[in-house]
């Protein structure tokens, strides 16, 4: 019996079905489509409230305020979230507004270092006066309730080892008192742990970036005000992508290729120490850091072919069923006759 | 009722949960809740030495009992002993075998297995959609509809843009009240659940009864 047009739609393989998304990802960013995309309110509060920060030590240079910067996503996530820490990162050290960061797993510990001098060496930030790595903050909870008094007992040292009480930066920003800002670009419900122990005991102001599966779970908070805005998924990346690249042309005013080769040109590079990053960029590095500033509107092009690809799928996978419904609703009636 | 098994970790249950409970409400304890969050950084590493403990002895126990599944017990164990040495001897180092053997763990083993597994997620999603997205009654129309907007919209540029003010209204109306309500009935039972914890009404962490 020849079979219809909806039973070859419903049995399409499942390898068919794979091999269809697996081109609809990789084509379009192997061939480096960007998309423009639309800004929320969610993500421009979150750039607001970094701005502000910004203006308030304008202001306030004797009692400037820092931002802790948490890394709470593994390897499995990195799509999503390295976007936001670029961006994220890069707007904190245009605005030259101290960082402090750790990371609360072992894992995460490495994918934090790596990215954070990436940036740092971008903005020739300097370790110790711009910003810190703090390390392993674990068991987590315990160090955001000690940070409501002074998180220095508990680390001992930062990451490489040097003494906390040794570096400027952490002569002044060890507690809540002097943190603007707490972002926690995560994968997991960690966003959780800072609203019961940060926000809720110490009135601190949180602002989220998140996988857009987790997204939906934050949502309330942001309604409430308890989140200080979200970066929900690719898309929010994207969009912090593109304010900070706004902000970035505002700033530094010349093409980025120039900017990068003149960085370490005509300093001292001696007194750089080389154990945070070279203080040097060759042009493959460069090339890598210009696609970097575009990395999640990459992605957008990709996720746009995925969504839809999804659709259409499941378009035809309700057309089959309703046509087969039909027809097996007429033959048990002409049969019933 | 055994002392060691249950009497003497209920008793601790009670005293440190209410003392938790005490040293968050009241300021003038302040200095005590210090010295608890350093005592849990000490507990959370026993608590470590114990989860080692355990997946040694059940993968032991495997391998006395099922031989034919006995590779997977020797893979989880030199995965542990070489990446707990090559951690403890390489994380910190800047140079060296051990730097270079836990790094590439890392980059070339760790992440892309990490990436590989949550990457399957699109596939299974994929597939899922295709096959048990239907709408078969006006509940999960509801549902498929909601979906295909939020899909669209989080993609949305140019004329699909009503999709994208559409999903700004999904995501922080109804999606943000039904979210509400599900997390205030998490929260009531977490509050109930602890209370009788703390209160040794609830035992079932001891294990039995």
């Amino acid at each position: 019996m020849k079979k219809k047009w909806y039973d070859v739609i419903l049995q399409i393989g499942k390898p068919y079905i794979y091999l269809g998304m697996f081109i609809v990802v990789v084509v379009p960013f192997l061939a480096k489509c960007e998309m423009q995309t639309y800004e929320t309110d969610i993500s421009k509060t979150m750039y607001e409230k970094i701005e502000s920060i910004y203006k308030y030590n304008q202001k306030n240079a004797d009692s400037e305020m820092a931002i802790l910067f948490a890394f709470d996503y593994g390897p499995s996530t990195t799509p999503e979230n390295d976007p936001m820490v670029y961006s994220v990162l890069r707007h904190i050290f245009l605005r030259e507004i101290p960082l402090l960061v750790w990371a609360p797993y072992v894992p995460y510990l490495d994918i934090a270092e790596t990215r954070l001098n990436r940036i740092a060496k971008e903005y020739k930030a300097i370790y110790g006066k711009d910003y810190v790595f703090l390390g392993l903050a674990y068991p987590v909870d315990a160090y955001m309730i000690s940070t409501g008094s002074d998180f220095r007992p508990l680390f001992n040292t930062d990451y490489y080892g040097n003494d906390v009480y040794s570096i400027p930066l952490l002569s002044k920003y060890y507690s809540y008192d002097n943190l603007g800002l707490v972002v926690s670009i995560t994968s997991t419900s960690m966003p959780l742990f800072w609203l019961q122990y940060a926000n809720a005991l110490f009135d601190q102001e949180i602002s989220v970036g998140t996988t857009a599966v987790s997204a939906a779970d934050f949502y309330p908070f942001v309604s409430s005000g308890q989140f200080q805005g979200m970066l929900a998924g690719l898309k929010g990346a994207a969009e912090y992508e593109q304010m900070v690249e706004r902000l970035e042309n505002k700033i530094i005013n010349k093409d980025i290729k120039v900017y990068l080769s003149d960085l370490y040109r005509d300093i001292d590079t001696s007194q750089i120490n080389k154990k945070y990053f070279e203080p040097k960029f060759g042009a493959e590095e460069i090339q890598v850091a210009i696609n970097r500033r575009s990395q999640a509107r990459r992605g957008m092009s990709s996720q746009f072919g995925a969504h839809i690809y999804v659709i259409i799928l499941i378009l035809f996978g309700n057309l089959g069923y309703y046509f087969k419904n039909k027809e097996s609703n007429k033959t048990t009636v002409t049969k019933a006759r | 009722m055994s002392l060691w098994k249950r009497r003497l970790p209920l008793i601790c249950t009670i005293v440190f949960g209410i003392m938790g409970f005490i040293l968050q409400l009241v300021p003038a304890f302040k200095s005590f809740l210090d010295i608890q969050n350093q005592w849990m950084t000490i507990l959370f590493g026993f608590a470590i030495v114990i989860g080692v403990a355990s997946l040694t002895k059940y993968h032991f126990k495997k391998i006395r009992q099922k031989p034919e599944e006995r590779i997977f017990s020797y893979i989880t164990f030199s995965s542990l002993i070489v990446m707990a040495v090559a951690t403890l001897f390489g994380m910190k180092a800047e140079t060296g075998i051990f730097n270079a053997l836990y790094k590439n763990l890392f980059d070339y083993v760790y992440v892309p297995l990490d990436a590989t597994i949550f990457s399957l997620l699109a596939f299974y999603i994929t597939s899922a959609a295709f096959r048990a997205f239907k709408a078969s009654s006006w509940l999960s129309t509801l549902l498929l509809f909601a979906g295909g907007i939020v899909m669209l919209g989080r993609v949305a540029f140019g004329p699909l843009m009503v999709f994208g003010e559409l999903t700004q209204w999904i995501m922080s109306v109804p999606t943000v009240a039904a979210m509400r309500g599900i997390k205030i009935g998490i929260g009531l039972g977490m509050m109930a659940t602890s209370i009788k914890i703390i209160l040794g009404i609830e035992r079932s962490f001891l294990g039995g009864e």
